[in-house]
């Protein structure tokens, strides 16, 4: 089962670099097919995990990053259709391929026993956890943009639409995270007593939603556009402190995530 | 249009003053003192200063209804920072840990940050019957280092099947469901009451059971006259103006401990409006928004192509 597990995570991570591939070189109909096939394989390990748990797969890191893995294809369907913004396949393919590289060296300490403490019983933890994926996934990808903003683009035109590629992700990002950390303070009211107990894993997802609504008051002024991009890379700092450096140098009530 | 300019340069220096704060806060928290309160006045003031520049910036832009989305959000910040600073400054909270007796009725009685005991509204708490749920055990198999005398988990999430439990080469034991509850020892902490199960196979190698609550519940009545409440986790319930928690039930001597929070929150009702507030405002600015840069764009061009039309036609006539 492992064996069989890991080989369908190497192929996703296969079939989104490629597609990543042909997307930066403009052969679309061939990256389409390769990013659906990529995420076929990537949604099935969602599934799988699913129906092992009969629950959401949230258990552990490797699940986690599973679900993560496809989110990005589902937001780049929104960018591509609503907001028209159909370039940005090779940034999201990009991100899901490093995502699902890691989920393959995570993928031998799966466990796939859930005990779901008392105080994880409750109806805010799906979308708490949906929602900050959802946020997370978007933020990665606007790091991407940025940073091929800063290092690859030379022509004002390609820099105004990587500048406003990363506003357009960011945008559809910051209101699910901050219903994620609403929905999480309302969660701990009804658990603990208290909207904000001030735990690491709280603190750090705060600074992450303050450096993403810092970029984004950047953004909307001339003069602060020059240090908009600051704030996307101390963002995705304290986004990857939130998700991985909490867990090893943190303590708290959210010692279970 | 400057001083809006000058005005967000001043957000932006407060907004990265803030995160500053909660930065450095967090590292002092996480790295060098643990027992750090964040929630003190450093952090009081710095919120307070956000919360009063908020206001301002709520004021000094002009309205529209196009602009819904940025008022709700900031009027909502605003709301569950004020909601959480009545908090601060007048909410209420005790622990209280009582043990389970149909026969008694306790006062609810707690000790305040002054070590002075409370008497809470005059009320009494009877604990009818308690209900803790476990989901099957799993067995781990440590080894013990002898030198340095740490535990170090050798085979994690052993489950019996078939009424078997298999540790494999670890004491090649092949035991039943009822030879292990036989065998298996209990020890208590004295200190907090929790205990766990074990027995050692070798002298340096003992299989330790994993038993994780999957359920909490405490039947309970406030005063002598008022009907039975059923308390969950997750689930507080509202009695005679207190929020009361169920936090935990723990067996100790042969009797149900239940710990209990009592609450009382003058902002909680601020804090909740408010973040709906900053939820639907959130949406609003960013999506009530979309299309109008482009919008713009396109008509400039269209004007532009036209005056320049309108220019060649003029410079050709003359």
């Amino acid at each position: 089962m492992d064996t069989a597990l890991r080989i369908v995570i190497i192929v996703s991570a296969i079939f989104y670099y490629v597609a990543a591939l042909f997307y930066g070189l403009q052969k679309k109909k061939v990256a389409y097919i390769l990013n659906g096939i990529g995420f076929a394989a990537n949604l099935s390990l969602v599934i799988i995990n699913w129906v092992v748990n009969g629950y959401v797969p949230f258990i552990s890191m490797y699940q986690v990053m599973t679900f993560v893995g496809a989110c990005f294809t589902v937001s780049y369907l929104y960018m591509h259709f609503v907001n028209k913004d159909g370039w940005m396949g090779m940034h999201f393919n990009l991100c899901s391929g490093i995502v699902m590289t890691g989920v393959f060296f995570m993928s031998g300490s799966a466990s796939l026993i859930w005990r779901r403490v008392p105080a994880l019983q409750s109806v805010y933890f799906i979308p708490h956890v949906l929602f900050y994926m959802l946020a997370y996934t978007l933020f990665a990808v606007s790091f991407v943009i940025c940073m091929e903003r800063l290092l690859f683009a030379k022509d004002d035109e390609k820099k105004r639409r990587l500048d406003k590629g990363v506003y357009d992700v960011v945008r559809l990002a910051f209101p699910f995270a901050t219903t994620a950390m609403l929905l999480g303070a309302v969660w701990a009211n009804e658990v603990w007593g208290q909207f904000w107990s001030w735990d690491d894993k709280e603190n750090w997802a705060l600074i992450t939603w303050l450096m993403y609504a810092i970029y984004l008051h950047c953004y909307r002024n001339e003069k602060l556009r020059k240090v908009q991009y600051i704030f996307i890379i101390l963002g995705l700092l304290a986004l990857v402190m939130t998700m991985f450096g909490v867990s090893y140098f943190g303590s708290g009530v959210h010692a279970y995530s | 249009m400057k001083n809006k300019s000058n005005f967000m340069f001043i957000s932006m220096i407060i907004l990265s003053i803030l995160t500053l704060v909660v930065l450095i806060l967090s590292c002092i928290h996480m790295f060098i003192y643990p027992d750090y309160d964040m929630s003190s006045w450093v952090m009081v003031v710095t919120l307070g200063i956000f919360t009063v520049l908020m206001i301002v910036c709520i004021v000094l832009e002009k309205f529209h209804i196009r602009k819904i989305g940025f008022y709700l959000l900031h009027i909502g910040l605003v709301m569950i920072l004020i909601g959480c600073f009545a908090y601060f400054m007048n909410g209420q909270k005790y622990t209280i840990i009582r043990p389970c007796d149909p026969a008694t009725y306790y006062p609810v009685t707690a000790t305040n940050e002054a070590g002075e005991a409370i008497y809470l509204d005059n009320m009494y708490i009877n604990i009818q019957d308690t209900e803790i749920t476990y989901y099957p055990p799993t067995y781990t198999v440590y080894e013990v280092d002898t030198q340095t005398q740490d535990m170090n988990a050798i085979v994690s999430d052993l489950e019996i099947q078939d009424g078997y439990l298999d540790l494999g080469p670890y004491g090649g034991t092949n035991m039943s469901e009822a030879e292990l509850d036989a065998t298996l020892l209990t020890y208590q902490n004295p200190t907090n009451g929790s205990s766990y199960r074990y027995y050692y196979l070798t002298e340096s190698t003992f299989v330790m059971e994993n038993a994780v609550v999957s359920h909490y519940e405490a039947t309970v009545r406030f005063d002598t006259d008022s009907v039975p409440l059923s308390l969950i986790m997750n689930h507080p319930v509202r009695y005679n103006g207190w929020k009361i928690y169920l936090m935990g039930i723990v067996p100790y001597n042969g009797a149900d401990y239940v710990s209990f929070m009592f609450k009382k929150d003058p902002g909680e009702f601020v804090t909740v409006a408010g973040m709906i507030f900053l939820i639907v405002g959130t949406f609003l600015a960013s999506f009530m928004r979309s299309g109008k840069p482009k919008a713009e764009t396109i008509k400039v061009e269209v004007i532009s192509a036209k005056k320049a039309d309108a220019g060649k036609r003029k410079g050709a006539k003359r």
